[in-house]
């Protein structure tokens, strides 16, 4: 039965990858849930499928193991927790960008890696801190920043989730 | 020993909180921190003799991690030394230091360095002494670091920290090694016999040696060193005359005992040593700036000390611990004289100082007795470690006494460089007018230098502290004296061939001078530094850009891609066994069948309706699961969560467009469907090969204890609601944070900006939908 059982698992995961990979983000949140599907099982199987009764002490036992029985409960409902954010959070990011592509929601990272100082992939990368006001070295002002990565635009809609 | 080292890290938080209300003033409450360190004299004074002293705070003595100082003779006159060297600093900073430095941090991280340090001396346990020795590198960062504004103090602080702390990562390797291989996790407690004969022994020397080579400053690691100049002056006198740089020395001195047998031990050590005392004091030559060749002069008085430590016999350690206590006097007082310089010229270059003994009568004594100390001239300490060490080099043979007189020729010559600010006509940058410094700046390197002299003129003193540690370091058979005059010895014809040299180099400067240009090779450690730091900016630059710059879905492939490596090759490692289907029980069959069709369904699903009820399906197939596996209230859970789960996404597609997913190039479908196959496949195989390690069930306790314990016949329940109450109110919180972040979104505000249809994409070269601007609530697409 534990072979069926993970059969069934690896179809779940497969399902919820192939989801989880497509544009569009109402198929994201679901390819999620499937692998929330997934996970639950796994974890049932992996304590082993045995004939015997559930941990309810009103029957006569032996009994299943309660632990991964007791994870799997919490599992679900903060598995249920997150989908709900993750709705929200996909409606939120339609309503601000206009449209539910995910691919076009693009990050903040740069994609060029030879463009502008060519070292820095991440537009966001703070150059050298900006002098202090109170310096402690008399013998040498504060150096102005040289601009050694002073703010480039990167490509991409850098508003797309704002 | 323990309030030594625990008061200086108490007092840093004080120091951190006090600072800005007291201003420089807490420079005195700083001097307070090194008290107990300084109190440890009383056992370091009847130390030959007596006990080492063992004070240990249990923390997890089951995994031997505990807190234990160990005051042998050694480690208490190191201890004794930071904490005198400590104070002087601290005191002297309170002088030096301007108006507008930020006391509370610069003290705050003065004595967390000098706590760190301590520790690592006192340390008797491996990991906790791994422990010292990182945080000594940390705050060394942030001390070099302090004027964090300047390009330079930011590069010193990065090169010392990846140096010295890629020698702590070897250091923990070597701490975890020796502590296998000698069943112990105290140096005092090690089975020194079984050490010797594990294979561990072998890399276990060799990564003590990258430990207390990068920390030291030795030969490839010599690099950080100079930068670390950058620090306040003050700080430079602490970290790098008489503490942080001689942990390395400090390793090397106490794990000798460990490794000392092994032939590869001082092999390595000795030959590496001796280059960097002549490269160091070679390039201290060139150096136009006081610091700077300070700095270099200590690389290569590290790489003397090594030497004579790396011999790891009775008269190395006699002739490195002399050397030791005469290092730390009069390069610590050498710094503080280097301050006091810039502090009245405000400069540090050789080349625009000049006749400073006019104006500067008192700090010219202080230097030149420093100095002349250094150089090993008579009657001065370093005349006398200087002699054990030419000893110790003739003991070993013509090879190492040549490159010793040149080592110290070098040394010679550049402490005539350094002394000719004060020699010649006066010369002072414009606007400088050098008088005398305060009694505050004076004092201390007064007290150093008398101290050099002291060791010169009455050798009991110095010998009687040197021998304090004689017990730690077995050179108590080793009956040789210090004396200023053991006759006309060939270690004696040594040192005048070395005066001779270092004469002739200091006559012949210029031409010297004009070799050393000449012979500066193109490439040297910080090239090699600097070209590898670059290339680590370039690939993690490109790397970033090629896997983290992407489309999420992109992103997402490369994920899935890098754990499908890893956890392919760890299923590839677990030996799978195919559980047989054996009888299946009738009621599964129909099970399994509504998971599939769930899982299919929603592949083959055009519109979003038929996908949310297929994968209700699943949900409610999986529920059914849990029935039949006999998990009853997972049953429920779940069934109640599927119905839930199903109206939200109902509400949500109120606002939301279809669910027929956008089309995918061919490959990329390829690759999707592949990558699906993979982590379907891989998950599969994971299951199976943890079905394998099938064990029993760890959990009878609930079962037995449930009734009695909770009052419960559900197990289940009473195990979340009693026993495990905790997960359950972390759980609640979640929700509640979910609940609240829900909110949070929903009430953001009904639209946010619609418009902004991306012109960098589509990636995929497809045109994405529904790009143009359209509020929410109408979209095109139909229910």
């Amino acid at each position: 039965m534990e072979a069926l059982f993970a059969l069934l698992i690896g179809l779940l995961v497969a399902a919820g990858v192939f989801l989880l990979l497509s544009r569009k983000i109402v198929r994201v949140v679901l390819g999620l849930t499937f692998i929330g599907y997934a996970g639950n099982l796994a974890i049932l199987t992996v304590a082993g499928l045995r004939e015997l009764a559930p941990p309810l002490l009103t029957v006569p036992g032996p009994y299943m193991d309660p632990l991964p029985q007791a994870l799997i409960l919490t599992a679900i409902v903060i598995g249920f927790a997150t989908t709900a954010l993750l709705l929200t959070v996909a409606l939120r990011a339609y309503q601000v960008a206009g449209h539910d592509n995910v691919a076009a929601f693009g990050d903040n990272l740069a994609r060029d890696p030879q463009a502008g100082e060519g070292r820095f992939a991440d537009p966001e990368h703070q150059g050298p801190d900006l002098p202090d006001l109170i310096h402690s070295d008399p013998e040498e002002p504060p150096e102005p920043d040289t601009g050694a990565n002073t703010g480039r635009a990167g490509p991409g809609d850098r508003e797309g989730l704002a | 020993m323990t309030l030594a080292v625990f008061l200086p890290f108490l007092l840093s938080a004080l120091a951190a909180w006090l600072g800005p209300r007291l201003g420089r003033r807490i420079g005195y409450v700083a001097a307070l921190a090194f008290l107990p360190a300084l109190l440890l004299a009383l056992p370091l004074a009847g130390m030959p003799g007596a006990v080492p002293a063992l004070e240990v705070t249990r923390w997890v003595p089951d995994l031997g991690l505990n807190l234990a100082f160990r005051g042998d003779g050694f480690s208490l006159l190191f201890a004794v030394l930071i904490g005198v060297i400590g104070t002087l600093a601290s005191l002297y900073s309170v002088a030096y230091l301007s108006d507008r430095e930020r006391f509370g941090r610069f003290y705050a991280y003065l004595l967390l360095f000098g706590g760190s340090m301590l520790g690592l001396v006192l340390s008797d346990n491996l990991i906790a002494l791994f422990g010292f020795w990182e945080m000594t590198s940390v705050t060394s960062f942030l001390l070099i670091g302090l004027w964090h504004t300047r390009a330079a103090a930011r590069d010193g602080a990065v090169k010392a920290f990846l140096v010295s702390a890629l020698g702590g990562l070897g250091l923990l390797a070597a701490v975890s090694l020796i502590s296998l291989a000698g069943n112990s996790t105290t140096l005092s407690g090690l089975d020194v016999a079984a050490l010797r004969a594990s294979p561990l022994f072998t890399p276990a020397l060799l990564l003590t040696l990258l430990a207390a080579f990068t920390k030291s400053a030795q030969l490839p690691f010599h690099l950080w060193l100079p930068t670390a100049m950058e620090a306040p002056t003050p700080v430079s006198a602490f970290l790098h005359s008489a503490t942080m740089v001689k942990a390395g020395v400090v390793l090397v001195a106490k794990f000798g005992l460990l490794f000392g047998t092994s032939p590869l031990w001082s092999g390595i050590i000795v030959p590496l040593g001796l280059a960097t005392l002549v490269w160091g004091a070679w390039l201290a030559l060139r150096q136009t700036d006081l610091k700077a060749l300070l700095a270099y002069s200590t690389v290569s008085q590290l790489g003397l000390l090594m030497s004579l430590y790396g011999l790891a016999g009775a008269e190395g350690n006699f002739a490195g611990t002399a050397h030791l206590l005469n290092h730390a006097a009069f390069k610590a007082a050498l710094f503080f004289v280097v301050g006091i310089i810039d502090h009245e010229t405000g400069t540090r270059e050789i080349p625009l100082l000049g006749g400073l003994r006019r104006a500067l009568p008192v700090t010219f004594g202080v230097a030149l007795l420093a100095a002349l100390s250094m150089a090993g001239l008579p009657p001065l300490g370093g005349f006398i470690s200087k002699e054990l060490f030419y000893e110790a080099m003739l003991h070993q043979g013509p090879l190492f006494i040549v490159v010793a007189v040149a080592g110290s020729a070098l040394t010679f010559a550049y402490t005539f460089r350094l002394l000719r600010v004060f020699l010649g006509l006066p010369r002072a940058p414009q606007g400088a007018h050098p008088h005398e410094a305060p009694p505050g700046l004076t004092l201390p390197a007064a007290g150093l230098a008398g101290a050099a002299l002291l060791f010169g003129v009455w050798p009991a003193s110095a010998e009687a502290l040197t021998r304090t540690a004689q017990a730690a370091l077995n050179f108590a058979e080793y009956r040789e004296h210090l004396a200023l005059w053991h006759g006309v010895t060939p270690a004696l014809l040594a040192t005048g061939l070395t005066w001779a040299l270092g004469a002739g180099l200091v006559w012949q400067a210029g031409r010297v001078g004009a070799l050393q240009r000449r012979l500066t090779p193109r490439v040297n450690a910080n090239t090699a530094y600097y070209a590898l730091l670059e290339g680590v900016n370039v690939f993690a630059a490109w790397l970033i850009a090629r896997t983290q710059g992407l489309a999420l879905p992109d992103q997402l492939r490369v994920m899935l891609a890098a754990a499908a490596v890893i956890a392919g090759y760890a299923v590839l490692r677990a030996p799978q066994v195919f559980h047989p289907f054996g009888t299946l029980p009738l009621g599964v069959l129909p099970i399994a069948a509504l998971l599939v069709a769930g899982a299919v369904g929603v592949l083959l699903a055009r519109n979003r309706l038929t996908a949310v009820v297929v994968t209700g399906l699943t949900g409610f197939g999986s529920a059914a699961a849990f029935l039949a596996l006999r998990a009853p209230d997972l049953a429920l859970t779940q069934l109640l969560v599927e119905a839930v789960t199903v109206i939200l996404f109902l509400l949500a597609f109120r606002y939301l467009p279809g669910g027929r997913d956008l089309k995918r190039s061919r490959w990329r479908l390829r690759l999707d469907v592949g990558l699906a196959a993979l982590a379907g496949v891989g998950a599969t195989l994971l299951v199976l090969s943890s079905v394998r390690f099938l064990a029993p069930p760890i959990s009878p306790y609930y079962l037995v204890n449930s009734y009695a314990g909770g009052g419960g016949k559900n197990v289940v329940n009473v195990l979340l609601v009693d026993f495990r109450g905790f997960d359950t109110l972390g759980e609640v919180t979640v929700v509640g944070m979910v609940a609240l972040a829900v909110l949070a979104l929903v009430r953001l505000g009904k639209r946010g900006r619609t418009a902004t249809a991306p012109e960098a994409l589509p990636p995929e070269g497809l045109p994405p939908e529904g790009l143009t601007p359209t509020p929410p609530a109408r979209h095109k697409e139909p229910a």
